[in-house]
């Protein structure tokens, strides 16, 4: 590819200097350097703030650093309650939504056309409509059945989401799977149930793992819907996080923060094999 | 079969809190002289909410920060979509490692990140103090639509870049080639192969990203201005500061509605791609 027209001078001037090699790389660095910056750089800035001892404006960079802010925050009984609701939470919500995520996508994968365009528009639906109205309505059945403030009613209001996003990608999944392997294996004896299970869902297995992962993450990123169902006694790490900004101890925050970014980079090093798999792309791209 | 759990989940979870929601947005609420409420049944809530000069400006206001978004987000990840398909050496993959951080941080925190950085005595705004910029000159980022436009085009560029990236994958090296093998340029190549080749794919991701960033509610929330206000962030307001269900239920609805428009050009351009 990087061969490219160069060496064709006619072709320069309608690219904009596009067709020659070094200008390519050129603007390709310049992406580069400039994405570096803008994903990176704010970044940091709240890694600075949560060490921040002493700072002045307008010093670029604290004047004084200490970890102080992080023992107040560990020491905080409540931010340690967060954390383990969180973690409780969200390997619940993304056990159950591959439960019955999973039937579902392989239904869809195998479905006919008409059926499949029904299907779609209804699960677009919870997209569609605004979330936050949503989570309002839903707050009003939770009186009526009693699902308010209880651990259920925030694990079922996570996955609103996560269920729809992992159907669509397990949909995309078995569908880049060829039936034909399914009816060999079927052919050869095997039950429908077994021929799922020792064929296809081994191929799928990439796919669902992204699936989940980004369930997981979802669960732990849910704030809104959190808040208004879970107040006052399952107030997760997100949510004590709205009432961290909103009283403005800054560097309180960033050190929450950190630590709340912290899991989800982990997560992010140790999907990076799967994230790269043509299964991500085929899940999003060919639903 | 398999389907039904799902269905059912979403039945109760999704299909009633949003047929409630639309009944009461058609619910209007009349007070007589004694203070006592009245209920009757029409549309005059929707009457109400476009006639409104506020109400109807933060629709306005709604939309266009959406299309803004969906706009911005767009190039820049086509952008580095192209670079990731089509460039080779260390620049690339530096872009494949950082583009999918913000896929990873959380909204609150990718939200509050950009307080600190771009807020008036922000990060940046030192940065160019020590550069010699007058104090006060700085223009309002954080607090204003620009904010809310930096924010979502950051929390959407993993999804969207890899959305177009595999778009990008499906276009195989032997078509660009055999294109490049006739003379063709690259722009040409990019123009008449290349884009018409992506866009069925990418209109998911328009998609997408317009829901997301039309009903939003933590970034609006957290860096928004005061007046216009994104829907979501105005809705939210009506329910818990004036606890009018009615209208915040509108509103909720007119989200739905732009939403729709949407998701209906999302739906048939899968049924264009099916049929093919």
């Amino acid at each position: 590819m990087a061969l490219a027209t160069g060496a064709r001078p006619m072709s320069v001037p309608y690219a904009w200097g596009l067709s020659h090699p070094g200008m390519r790389r050129m603007l390709i660095r310049l992406l580069a350097g400039g994405l570096v910056v803008f994903v990176g750089v704010p970044l940091l800035t709240l890694v600075l703030w949560s060490f921040a001892g002493e700072w002045f404006w307008p010093a670029v960079v604290p004047t004084q650093f200490t970890t102080r802010w992080y023992q107040a925050v560990l020491e905080n009984p409540r931010v340690i309650d967060a954390m383990i609701l969180s973690f409780t939470i969200a390997p619940v919500v993304t056990l159950l939504t591959a439960l019955i995520s999973i039937p579902a996508g392989y239904a869809f994968a195998r479905l006919n056309v008409p059926f499949r365009r029904v299907l779609l528009l209804l699960f677009l639906i919870p997209n569609a409509f605004p979330r936050i109205g949503l989570y309002v309505s839903l707050a009003v059945l939770y009186y009526q059945v009693g699902l308010i403030d209880t651990f259920w009613g925030v694990v079922f209001l996570h996955m609103i989401g996560t269920l729809v996003y992992m159907t669509w990608i397990t949909t995309a999944t078995f569908r880049s799977i060829n039936p034909a392997l399914e009816e060999a294996a079927r052919d050869a004896g095997a039950s429908p149930v077994r021929a799922f299970f020792a064929v296809v869902l081994p191929i799928a297995m990439p796919g669902i793992i992204v699936a989940s992962l980004f369930s997981f993450l979802a669960s732990l990123d849910e704030a809104q819907g959190t808040l208004v169902v879970g107040t006052p006694h399952f107030i997760t790490m997100p949510v004590l996080m709205y009432t961290l900004i909103s009283s403005f101890e800054r560097p309180i925050a960033a050190v929450f923060s950190v630590l709340l970014t912290i899991p989800s980079l982990l997560l992010l090093f140790a999907a990076q094999r799967y994230l790269q798999s043509e299964y991500v792309a085929a899940g999003l791209g060919r639903i | 079969m398999m389907v039904l759990p799902s269905l059912a989940f979403l039945t109760v979870f999704v299909f009633i809190p949003a047929i409630t929601a639309a009944l009461e947005s058609l619910r209007v609420r009349a007070r007589d002289n004694l203070g006592n409420y009245s209920y009757s049944f029409g549309v005059q809530n929707y009457i109400n909410a476009i006639t409104d000069p506020v109400v109807r400006s933060d629709i306005v206001f709604t939309i266009v920060i959406s299309i803004v978004c969906v706009a911005l987000v767009s190039v820049l990840s086509y952008a580095i979509a192209l670079a990731l398909r089509f460039g080779r050496g260390p620049a690339v993959r530096v872009l494949t490692r950082v583009y999918i951080i913000p896929l990873f941080i959380p909204s609150v925190i990718a939200s509050y990140a950009m307080i600190t950085f771009l807020a008036n005595h922000g990060f940046v705004d030192s940065m160019l103090q020590q550069l010699g910029l007058p104090d006060g000159t700085f223009p309002r980022i954080v607090f204003d639509w620009k904010g809310i436009v930096i924010t979502q085009v950051w929390l959407s560029l993993p999804f969207m870049t890899v959305l177009l990236t595999s778009v990008l994958q499906e276009i195989s090296d032997t078509l660009v080639e055999s294109a490049r093998d006739v003379g063709a340029t690259s722009w040409a190549i990019f123009r008449q192969i290349v884009l018409p080749l992506s866009l069925p794919g990418a209109a998911i991701g328009v998609t997408f990203i317009f829901l997301h960033v039309l009903g939003g509610f933590t970034v609006p929330y957290l860096l928004g201005p005061n007046a216009p206000q994104m829907l979501g962030v105005s809705m939210v307001a009506y329910m818990v500061n004036y606890y009018d269900r009615e209208n915040a239920s509108t509103q909720a609805m007119i989200i739905f509605l732009l939403s729709l428009v949407a998701a209906v050009y999302y739906v048939r351009q899968q049924f264009k791609r099916e049929v093919r």
